[in-house]
């Protein structure tokens, strides 16, 4: 670890050194007041708290309102998450509001034109869509769903139209994620917290690039530097990035190779002993693939464990990945030792991988193996990138397969659960999963195919779609398929939708988050949507009235009484369908009563809802403590912190699959990607994203200081293919894939470098379509796609 | 002061100078070529640039050529950081000066508090050129890069957007967003006439006034008495208790 410092990060940190020292000098504020100082007190400006809209970080910030505009934001000092500082995006998040082509009228296709409609004909021709063929309706939705209006989906198509085809945009993002979880742990979502990233002496990214896509955590590890703190970052990547900058080490390996690497961790663990025996004996058990192949495999000895990891010697691993056998030895070496405390990072590398609830699982495995797992600091941790991927989809249950609070729908009792709490007849709920996004928009571009109607909410598929050509534009001249699109600006969705509903946005309405550390976070309205847009939460419940007009039975529980009724203070029903009444009551708290009753099956505990108002965001289990005050928990499985830990246990995987209070260590194979490079198609071509764009940049390309300094689209070259081929920074270029074609501009040693033979191409610009050219070959246990590799050829234009 | 803080200090001092000469050092060391025209040269391109193209001139040459533009300019710290005006000259301010400056801040930011957008081209992944001016302040012609008016950080650019295109081929681009930010605060508040005015605006992140208000701040901005380093001894931050009360 010593050689580690090399001449870049000696001249890097003198030149820290010499600001700060300059900086302490002179910054006249008292310390207390840099503590806790002011808001700006301008007259008619009033402060309140939320969420960022963005990405899964979840910080907090403060919205300054004026005259009934968002004027100003400013880093909420009070949220532990991001403790005031922001990043590019989110200083920003209040001119997302204002783009000028906002929408703000229903809007009908008719004979091909788009034509404005009033709201009381929109829901109606929803509901007469849904009504005619229920089962072959399918809700699209979204990581950005507040918690809410995710539940409230769910439960329309669950608990109302009993098809089950319901799943979100997450499914492209953090699916393997949770099949990772639920392989190891029995039950989702990472036991650490952001504190780990506070009190880790080493960092490890895996395939992840935290310093633009998670800017405000990669600060939290790299200030501690400036404070004077040792961290080591160990970047494992395919190219070079702002985070790989400032690494100590970067170990460059091949696509897909990543399984090896892990193996290779896991084989010198066990070969120098370095494993820690205690932890495994007490808490592990061991686990490999089936025959035939299920998420939760099959039971293994550790000798058999042992045996399977015999080939992954530093020497194969080198071979395999590319990574030089010392780096192996090092990483095993770090791991080895119960010394330091290991935090391991991972996003969309590990996740958007067809062997992504494998890797999910071998690093989960190697942070077991060696003990590295329940302390503060030694955590294997995986990142999200939508503000409630984890707080609506993973936990509401707005995936296909899934009920809220961690339940399935192939499991009766879990049905049985959601029966009662929704107080619907048994049985309602149908126990075979709906359609994945997957296969859901290729049931719906198939002329013949199971799916005719689809609603979308908060989400863009006509870009973030893989493969667009087959699972998107196949939809065009049916006229038997009808897309519904509830959006604020129009989108490459919108384009292709023949009903557009123009939704509020963020502080336009009530929110809940659920951040990537278990935290659930609260809003309330602050502005007025523009024009007629209207919550998409409201749009739901109004369609579901609508429908029970229409005479749909599911629409009534077992009483007769509407699915989603609310009730006032004094017990009156509300007609929270009727618009001129949705803010009579907090819709968003009913809901969250309601859905809160799911929370304790797995003890994913929630606090009443006024809890949350009170706070910046609670992590669950949050449980009642004898005062009667709400606590939450850092730390899952630990005792030191988790209550729900037996006393005496230290750990304890109370959820465990093998039901004895064990995790799994894994042991998945290395196989070679479906699509590799070859000679008529000789590139990588890697897809992601950057700090100043957000996702399909549909808000983040409307605000004016992020589109000028990120306008468009590009693909990184490496600078001996760029000469190789005859292409200059900035020339134009195309690049083909066995499924598309786009051109764009070069950038030759930009922001960052991929090796030779390796291209990478940002999706945020709906201009330059690279989910033309990407694969829709996915993952078999979480049905995620890889955008992260296939073959690409290279050529000027 | 004893003799121990005397040398102490000569000792801060001097490690802050050599500090700042290997932050000027990692500033060149660091500085990114944005272009690659050797990355551009294929076996079989053309032999002769284009007639748009400027012709490459040796470094050697360009340290010598002062006939163009950039004759007046000094790419030596040492010599730009001595051009800031010491703490002891005279400030003379300006109602118009005052308004051109604010005029200038409100520019480069989406609002008042916003952090502001750069306004150059910046390394794509390192801090060190930016800390190499803005660590310390400077003034380069007419054009100041203020002190930073926070501790350090290491990513500038999480915060501070890319305020200028980096990348060559890139089209100009106009936004339409109604969003009016919040504006300057307009000058604190005095309780009588020559009472030190009170500071109108947040202080999150702005903790080192001298970023503004130093000498190295903008005209019609700087204090009168840049030498006074307490600033909070005399001006009150007139602020609003924090308007959310729960929270850790």
């Amino acid at each position: 670890m010593g050689s580690g410092v090399d001449r870049r990060e000696f001249l890097r940190r003198m030149a820290l050194t010499a600001a700060a020292a300059a900086a302490s000098d002179a910054l006249p504020l008292l310390a207390a007041e840099r503590e806790a100082g002011p808001l700006p007190d301008v007259p008619g400006v009033r402060w309140d708290k939320a969420p960022c809209r963005f990405c899964g970080t979840g910080c907090h910030v403060q919205v300054g309102v004026k005259d009934g505009r968002v004027v100003a934001i400013a880093g909420d000092r009070q949220a532990d998450v991001n403790r005031g500082l922001l990043c590019v995006k989110g200083y920003h998040v209040g001119l997302a509001l204002y783009g000028e082509d906002r929408l703000t009228r229903p809007l009908l296709r008719r004979n091909g034109r788009m034509v404005p409609i009033g709201w009381d004909e929109a829901i109606d021709v929803v509901a007469r869509r849904i009504h005619g063929a229920p089962d072959r309706f399918a809700f699209y939705g979204s990581g950005q769903w507040t918690i809410p209006e995710g539940y409230a989906a769910n439960k329309l198509v669950k608990g109302g139209l009993s098809n089950n085809h319901i799943d979100p945009n997450a499914r492209l993002c953090m699916a393997s994620a949770v099949t990772g979880f639920l392989a190891v742990y029995g039950v989702d979502e990472p036991a650490g917290c952001y504190q780990d990233l506070d009190e880790a002496d080493v960092v490890i990214l895996w395939g992840n690039n935290p310093a633009e896509m998670h800017p405000v955590l990669f600060s939290r590890i790299v200030d501690r530097r400036s404070r004077g703190e040792q961290v080591t970052l160990i970047d494992i990547g395919t190219r070079r990035t702002r985070s790989t900058a400032l690494a100590q080490h970067f170990l460059r390996f091949r696509p897909q190779t990543d399984l090896a690497i892990a193996n290779g961790i896991a084989h010198l663990l066990l070969k120098n002993g370095t494993y820690d025996k205690e932890f495994v004996a007490a808490h592990c058990a061991f686990r490999a693939p089936s025959d035939p192949p299920a998420l939760q495999g099959r039971a293994a000895t550790f000798e058999e464990y042992a045996r399977m990891l015999e080939p992954f010697t530093p020497a194969h691993v080198e071979e395999v990945s590319g990574v030089p056998a010392a780096d192996i030895r090092m990483l095993a070496d770090l791991f080895g030792r119960r010394d330091v405390r290991i935090t391991s990072l991972w996003c969309m590398g590990m996740n958007q991988h067809t062997r992504g609830t494998a890797i999910n699982a071998l690093v989960h495995s190697v942070h077991l193996l060696s003990g590295h797992f329940g302390r503060p600091g030694d955590a294997p941790t995986s990142l999200t990138g939508q503000p409630s991927a984890c707080g609506t989809v993973r936990e509401a249950g707005t995936l296909a397969h899934a009920l809220p609070g961690g339940g399935v729908v192939a499991n009766p009792k879990h049905r049985k659960m959601a029966e009662e709490i929704w107080n619907v007849p048994e049985g309602r709920i149908k126990a075979d999963p709906g359609f994945h996004s997957l296969k859901m928009w290729e049931e719906f571009c198939k002329p013949d195919g199971g799916i005719d109607t689809i609603w979308v909410q908060v989400t863009n598929p006509g870009q973030s779609l893989p493969n667009l050509r087959k699972l998107f534009r196949g939809k065009k001249g049916q006229a038997k398929k009808f897309l519904i699109v509830s959006d604020v600006y129009p989108t490459a969705t919108t384009e292709a939708a023949d009903l557009i509903l123009p939704s509020a946005m963020w502080v336009e309405k009530n929110g809940m988050f659920g951040n990537s550390e278990r935290r659930t976070q609260q809003w309330f309205k602050m502005v007025a949507p523009p024009g007629s847009a209207r919550d998409d939460c409201w749009q739901t419940i109004a369609v579901a009235h609508r429908l029970l007009d229409l005479g749909h039975p599911g629409m009534k529980d077992k009483d007769g009484r509407f699915l989603f009724e609310v009730k006032d203070a004094a017990g009156r029903p509300v007609p929270a369908w009727d618009w001129a009444h949705y803010y009579d009551v907090n819709v968003d708290k009913a809901l969250f009563e309601e859905y809160r009753r799911f929370s304790r099956m797995k003890h994913k505990d929630l606090a009443p809802y006024d809890e949350y108002v009170k706070t910046r965001g609670l992590r669950w289990p949050v449980v009642q403590q004898a005062d009667g005050s709400w606590r939450e928990t850092r730390f899952r499985f630990a005792e030191f912190d988790d209550p729900y830990v037996r006393k005496g246990a230290g750990i304890q995987f109370y959820h465990s699959v093998t039901e004895d209070d064990r995790a799994q260590v894994w042991f998945h194979p290395y196989d070679p990607p479906p699509e590799s490079p070859d000679a008529e198609y000789p590139f990588w071509l890697c897809t992601g994203r950057v700090v100043e764009h957000w996702h399909t940049g549909t808000m983040t390309r409307r605000i004016p200081q992020l589109r000028k300094a990120m306008p468009e689209a590009y693909v990184e070259v490496n600078p001996d293919d760029a000469a190789r081929l005859g292409i200059g920074n900035g020339q134009r270029v195309a690049i083909e894939t066995r499924r598309g074609r786009i051109e764009l501009p070069a950038w030759i040693e930009g922001r960052g470098s991929p090796p030779p033979g390796s291209l990478f191409v940002p999706f945020f610009d709906e201009r330059l379509l690279i989910n033309e050219c990407t694969l829709d070959a996915h993952d078999p246990f979480s049905k995620q796609p890889d955008y992260k590799k296939c073959a690409a050829r290279l050529a000027r234009v | 002061m004893d003799d121990g803080t005397g040398t102490a200090r000569r000792g801060v001092a001097v490690a802050i100078a050599l500090a700042l000469g290997a932050a000027g050092a990692g500033f060149a060391v660091g500085l990114r070529p944005q272009f690659r025209p050797d990355a551009a040269v294929a076996p079989g391109a053309p032999s002769s640039p284009p007639a748009d193209v400027m012709p490459a001139t040796p470094y050697r040459a360009l340290r010598d050529r002062r006939a163009g533009p950039a004759r007046a300019v000094t790419s030596d710290l040492a010599v730009l950081r001595a051009l800031l005006p010491a703490a002891t000259d005279p400030v003379i301010r300006t109602p118009g000066d005052r308004a051109r400056a604010v005029d200038a801040r409100a520019a480069g930011r989406a609002y008042d508090g916003a952090p502001p957008v750069v306004p150059h081209p910046a390394d794509e992944r390192s801090s060190a050129a930016c800390l190499a001016c803005h660590g310390s302040g400077m003034r380069v012609a007419d054009r100041t890069a203020p002190v930073m008016s926070h501790e350090p950080r290491s990513q500038c650019l999480q915060c501070h957007a890319g305020g200028v295109r980096t990348r060559p081929g890139t089209e100009e681009v106009t936004v339409a967003n109604a969003f009016s930010g919040l504006a300057s605060a307009g000058p604190g508040a005095r309780a009588w006439e020559g009472a030190p005015p009170t500071i109108p605006h947040g202080t999150w992140m702005r903790e080192d006034c001298a970023s503004c208000h130093g000498v190295a701040g903008l005209e019609g901005l700087r204090t009168t008495h840049p030498a006074r380093k307490i600033c909070t001894q005399c001006h009150v931050p007139a602020a609003t208790p924090l308007p959310f009360g729960g929270g850790a």
